[in-house]
């Protein structure tokens, strides 16, 4: 399994890297795959199977914390464009967000709900901070 | 399979204010982001909401831009939000292109 990158605002690692088969909610209830890549999304980890599908990491069913979340300024323009050019480029392929735990709408669900941070939090910004 | 626990992260603070809402003591961070993502169904959206979610965030741009637009200064910030909305739209264009909206399995 290929581990998430390191990033110094989260620790401990989790999972440790010797984890490979995790149990997730699914449709219909709990299933279990095994881990190819765990990586970062622009809010929270996505876990990536052997299979193909794609986990977010708020679905994985286990005794655990996960990491924080990032916040919508951690995410560099360059990287914010480059998943932009990636959701257009699945789109004009036809891709479809509807079929379940497939990386069109994990990425999806991911911009939109970072898109959402971002502009709302940049409307109703107050003058205390409000990450940590 | 080996989970590891891991202690929950530093953020037993007091009451935050975060986008508009208020949030108890004892509420990490994330919990905040996540509560407020839930509210918005933004978590796990659900399978034929996509459309009607990229139609939300194109407005929350839109509303954004058109603050930026009054302002002479934020260029880089009217840019950028100028070009997610060309993103949103070809999203939504796209997403229209897949025809009705197919029932949950």
């Amino acid at each position: 399994m290929r581990p998430t990158e390191n990033r110094p605002d989260v620790h401990p690692k989790w999972p440790s890297e010797e984890a490979q088969i995790i149990t997730f909610t699914s449709r219909g209830g709990s299933a279990t795959g095994v881990v190819k890549e765990v990586r970062w999304g622009l809010v929270w980890r996505d876990f990536i199977l052997e299979d193909g599908r794609v986990i977010p990491e708020h679905k994985i069913l286990g005794e655990h914390e996960s990491p924080v979340w990032r916040k919508p300024q951690d995410i560099s323009q360059q990287e914010r464009e480059a998943w932009e050019r990636r959701l257009v480029s699945m789109a004009d392929a036809g891709l479809d967000p509807r079929d379940e735990e497939q990386l069109f709408r994990a990425e999806l669900n991911q911009y939109l709900a970072y898109t959402y941070l971002r502009f709302k939090e940049a409307r109703h910004k107050p003058s205390d901070p409000k990450w940590t | 399979m080996k989970i590891r626990v891991i202690p929950t992260e530093v953020g037993e603070e007091a009451e935050r204010y975060v986008m508009g809402k208020t949030y108890q003591s004892g509420q990490s961070g994330k919990q905040q982001v996540r509560s407020l993502l839930s509210e918005a169904g933004l978590v796990d959206i659900p399978t034929d909401e996509f459309s009607e979610r990229v139609k939300e965030a194109k407005k929350a741009v839109l509303d954004r831009l058109g603050e930026l637009l009054e302002s002479t200064t934020d260029i880089e910030e009217r840019d950028s939000a100028a070009y997610s909305l060309a993103t949103l739209k070809k999203l939504e264009i796209a997403l229209q292109r897949k025809g009705t909206p197919r029932t949950a399995d």
